[in-house]
């Protein structure tokens, strides 16, 4: 989505610096090298510890981002995604904005320049489309964004900008984790969902079709 | 311990929330003290025209347009340190659960399923791509929560809310420079199908579902699909099925070319009856369904609809 903003803002007059920052580990460097192929000016990776899990954690992420904001690289756009999928918090760019006191966009879909000062933002919102012209600075959570994959770069610029090293941030974690969080993980219990799982037997696609409809969905339309 | 139900009617699906705020209140709460309901509204209107009601009292926080600024500036003066406050499973819930609690040093927990209030606030919600359950312990009030999508639905009592307060939101924020919005285009009744295909990224191209729409037409039924599938556009976003889409109960769901991850199976575990086609034998979903075909589905559902077409 950063991507395609830079892309249309040629027609707008306005330049946009893409920065990525994320809370990682070493072997996530590989694929942000990545990043700095598909020319974004700064790749930062905020040192994370192997022994500290903080995937349900998502007050020190906003912490550790709203802190790179104010102390080492002002933004205007802050772009995020909704939640990840292992701790499903879905607070973070929420917290985010609070933290900056910066006003948020939640399921965007769609971004367009309009001046150095605003963007055009679609998202989608309870039951219609939201089309907005908003004022910098803001934090966007991307949505469900269609035809939403990451580019891969040209062999030359890999060549070319892939060799740029990381920045670093190294936060002081024992700090961190002291504060008290408001929102504690106590159990974790697998989910297993099964069924049947009665299996069709036949030669041929279409006799096990026949034994599907006639068995078990041909009474079931009927009572619909 | 007091609760509060928060209510979004800028959105469509007021009665949804509703009923889904009822069920889980009746299931949850029935040792709290009920508070207030508060509707967020263009005028209170709405919340008189309502029949039905999910607690006595309500408090309407009236804007021209939904804003979250506006309304958790309104919100946030209302708020008591040691309640909790209930939101529904749309988009504003989310958002304004986990805003309200910040401002107000609480604490939230999004895409709640289950509560237990006694000494302590606990919270049960799905994690890891909906693989396992986790249990949050909230430490702080007042305690925000979000409901999760496809709870348990229950027909609220029957009356009116007596209206206690209108709070009118003054403070709209000046970053909105200009907005319009516009209806979704209808996903054509997937929420409410009986019969449902839904396909993944194993149909490989629009084409096929395109083809799988027609199918779904012959037997009486809507399309649906998993997250790959609606990536790559070959149907509108509108029909995604699972934790960011659709959550269904359809009678019938027919899977075509779908692994089965969890965060999708979420949204067709409320199935009656699931039936899964799939070249994979090995494939998730060929252990979650109640009967599995492990084939191409193109001839198999070609022949689906030629006998259903009969």
């Amino acid at each position: 989505m950063m991507l395609k903003l830079s892309d249309l803002s040629e027609g707008f007059d306005v330049v946009y610096e893409l920065s990525v920052l994320t809370v990682g580990r070493r072997q996530h460097e590989a694929f942000l090298k990545t990043l700095y192929a598909l020319k974004f000016e700064h790749v930062v990776r905020v040192e994370a510890e192997e022994d500290k899990d903080i995937r349900f954690c998502p007050e020190i992420i906003a912490d550790l981002a709203a802190g790179y904001i104010t102390d080492t690289s002002p933004q205007d756009v802050v772009i995020m995604g909704v939640q990840s999928s292992e701790g499903s918090n879905g607070k973070t760019p929420l917290l985010l904005a609070e933290e900056l006191g910066w006003p948020c966009i939640t399921e965007v879909t769609a971004l367009e320049p309009v001046d150095e000062g605003h963007l055009k933002v679609t998202s989608e919102e309870d039951g219609h489309t939201a089309v907005q012209v908003v004022g910098v600075p803001c934090v966007l959570a991307v949505g469900n964004a269609p035809s939403s994959y990451l580019r891969v770069p040209t062999l030359k610029d890999k060549m070319k900008l892939g060799k740029k090293p990381i920045e670093h941030i190294v936060p002081n974690w024992d700090q961190l984790l002291e504060k008290e969080r408001d929102v504690e993980l106590t159990e974790l219990a697998a989910v297993e969902e099964r069924r049947d799982a009665v299996v069709i037997e036949g030669d041929t696609p279409e006799e096990k079709a026949r034994q599907l409809y006639e068995s078990y969905l041909k009474g079931r339309l009927e009572k619909i | 311990m007091r609760y509060h139900c928060i209510i979004d009617a800028y959105s469509k699906d007021i009665i949804r929330q509703m009923e889904e705020l009822y069920a889980f209140k009746s299931a949850f709460l029935q040792e709290a003290e009920e508070g207030v309901s508060y509707v967020l509204c263009r005028d209170s209107t709405v919340v008189e025209g309502l029949d039905r009601r999910i607690s006595g009292s309500a408090a309407a926080i009236i804007a021209e347009d939904y804003c979250p600024e506006a309304v958790l500036e309104a919100l946030g003066k209302e708020t008591a340190l040691e309640d909790l406050y209930l939101f529904g499973s749309g988009i504003s819930g989310n958002e304004l659960s986990v805003r309200l609690a910040a401002r107000m040093k609480g604490s939230s927990v999004t895409a709640v399923h289950g509560l237990e209030c006694k000494e302590q606030v606990t919270v049960k919600k799905m994690v890891y791509a909906s693989h396992m359950e986790g249990t949050f312990r909230m430490k702080k009030g007042p305690y925000c929560i979000s409901l999760a999508k496809g709870m348990d639905r229950q027909e609220p009592e029957k009356g009116t809310f007596h209206i206690i307060k209108e709070i009118r939101c003054t403070d709209v924020p000046g970053f909105v420079v200009s907005r319009k919005t516009f209806a979704n285009a209808s996903a054509g009744g997937l929420d409410e199908a009986k019969v449902v295909i839904a396909a993944g990224r194993g149909i490989r191209n629009r084409e096929n579902a395109d083809y799988l729409q027609e199918t779904a037409e012959v037997l009486g039924g809507e399309l649906g699909v998993s997250r790959p599938a609606a990536m790559n556009a070959w149907v509108p976003m509108n029909r995604l099925i699972g934790v960011s889409g659709a959550m269904l109960q359809p009678d019938i769901c027919i899977t075509a070319g779908v692994s089965g991850a969890a965060a999708f199976y979420a949204g067709i575990e409320k199935s009656k009856f699931i039936v899964a086609i799939n070249t994979d034998e090995q494939a998730p979903i060929m252990k979650k369904a109640d009967v599995v075909v492990a084939d191409d589905f193109v001839p198999v559902i070609k022949a689906l609809r030629e006998l259903a077409e009969q």
